[in-house]
């Protein structure tokens, strides 16, 4: 048990790096099953009050294929505040501005004191000094990622850290097709 | 008379080995240790040779020699009466200036002569040594035993007071048992309560009884609702069943089915599976690592 216990009273914002985690999800490949973000915040949060949660991803140009805009517009159904940067790297595949996003943002809701612990979903330890500085400004920040995309460094940065493996996320389905938004 | 003879023979060597001319061997024979005292008629300062001869002190003698000194002296016969020049003076100093194995040869002159007397002295002196050390550490040993034994008392103590307090406990424990025995004999058959959570929406079982009957299909007499979310953990250990009026998975005859389940959790026969209600998912939790023997089905 950790000496700082969860409180009630904690005000929790998550801070998600989306495409980490569905890299991660996609790498354990049980049965394609998909990542209910809801379940994810709840059970992160637990008892205490959730007051703010970010996706941080990149979005196309409107105008042309997305295939992602469809879950930004479901997590945005859920609560989640979608922060779509328009800097995606066709030619490596990869994204940008998105880390720097989420920690300016993490580290400015930090000392506008917007809340008492800072969950990360995600396991880039490009996030350390982030985390460094929130938690020099008195604040608490907890990291939660799959052990496939998550380092020593980070987990050791991190106040607390979450397994994700361990918490029941994936969505099982019966096969028939159903609602699948709570 | 044999002795005379063997002592100038020792002196005629002597003068032999050091090259000593027959002029110094004269005088040499003339020097003498002596200590000097006080007479008691008189207060005259005084030695004796050790044949008897008394030697007074030579007023031109240059040192000047105190009763109770003892000197190497060089003597000068007058008539009967000898006279002693001071040459060197033996006292504490001329002991210190000696160098080592001068000090062993004295050492061993002093312990030849006086090995007799001083033997026994030294075994005395350690044999008390010895007598003293062999006591303190009797009586430490001693002391050491005592509260060995001390505690020892205390811990039989302890262990009586605990044994009679456990037979306090058993035979009330016995008593209770058997009166929980023959209530039960007595009591009519009935059927067991299974408790609710008390104000629950959806009246959930807290031991919920889950019964795998196909690969993919859950049975369960506390599947009630029409309409569940399941959730698997990554890790594939631990299954989440939660009634919501939109879950996607729909209940029929209190049986569920899980697309996929089978791949994920190898199915031999029907079986429970350990499961129990967990109030931090509002659901049930069935742990899928941890499938009984199906042996007796």
């Amino acid at each position: 048990m950790p000496l700082l216990s969860e409180n009630s009273n904690d005000r929790v914002m998550l801070f998600m790096d989306l495409q980490n985690i569905l890299r991660s999800v996609e790498a354990i490949g049980t049965l394609k099953l998909g990542l209910d973000f809801y379940s994810l915040a709840a059970q992160l949060a637990g008892t205490r009050q959730l007051v703010g949660m970010y996706a941080f991803d990149t979005r196309r140009p409107l105008g042309t294929e997305d295939r992602f805009r469809k879950l930004h517009d479901k997590l945005r159904y859920m609560g989640f505040r979608i922060v779509a940067r328009e800097a995606y790297d066709e030619n490596r595949h990869e994204q940008k501005e998105v880390d720097v996003a989420l920690a300016c943002e993490m580290v400015s809701h930090a000392f506008r004191d917007s809340y008492d612990v800072a969950i990360l979903i995600s396991g880039d330890r490009d996030f350390i000094p982030a985390i460094q500085h929130v938690q020099a400004s008195g604040k608490r920040v907890e990291v939660a990622a799959f052990a496939n995309s998550v380092g020593e460094e980070i987990k050791r940065s991190a106040d607390r850290f979450h397994e994700l493996e361990r918490m029941p996320l994936l969505q099982m389905s019966c096969g028939l097709g159903g609602v699948n938004d709570e | 008379m044999s002795d005379q003879i063997d002592f100038f023979e020792l002196q005629r060597r002597f003068q032999e080995e050091h090259g000593i001319t027959d002029a110094d061997m004269d005088r040499l024979k003339k020097v003498q240790v002596l200590s000097f005292f006080t007479s008691d008629e008189g207060g005259t300062v005084m030695a004796r040779l050790p044949g008897g001869g008394v030697v007074f002190r030579h007023k031109d003698g240059g040192m000047h020699i105190n009763p109770g000194e003892t000197w190497v002296c060089e003597l000068l016969e007058r008539g009967t009466t000898f006279f002693a020049i001071g040459m060197l003076k033996l006292d504490a100093k001329f002991f210190f200036d000696l160098r080592a194995d001068q000090v062993d040869v004295l050492a061993d002159i002093i312990w030849k002569d006086n090995q007799s007397i001083l033997e026994p002295r030294f075994e005395e002196m350690y044999r008390k040594k010895l007598e003293e050390m062999l006591n303190e550490r009797l009586q430490e040993s001693k002391k050491r035993e005592d509260e060995a034994l001390a505690t020892v008392d205390e811990l039989k103590t302890e262990i009586e007071a605990i044994k009679t307090r456990n037979k306090m406990v058993v035979t009330a424990l016995e008593k209770e048992l058997a009166e929980l025995k023959e209530s039960a004999l007595r009591a009519p058959l009935a059927e067991p309560e299974r408790s609710n959570v008390s104000g629950s929406p959806f009246s959930i079982e807290l031991n919920p009884r889950i019964r795998r009957v196909s690969p993919d299909e859950l049975y369960s007499e506390d599947f009630r609702h029409r309409n569940y979310f399941v959730h698997l953990s990554a890790d594939q250990s631990v299954l989440t069943i939660r009634p919501h009026d939109r879950g996607n998975i729909v209940c029929l005859d209190n049986r569920i089915t899980l697309s996929g389940l089978g791949l994920i959790s190898p199915y031999g026969g029907p079986a429970d599976m350990p499961a129990e209600y967990n109030p931090k998912y509002g659901g049930y939790v069935v742990y899928l690592k941890y499938i009984p023997s199906t042996s007796h089905y």
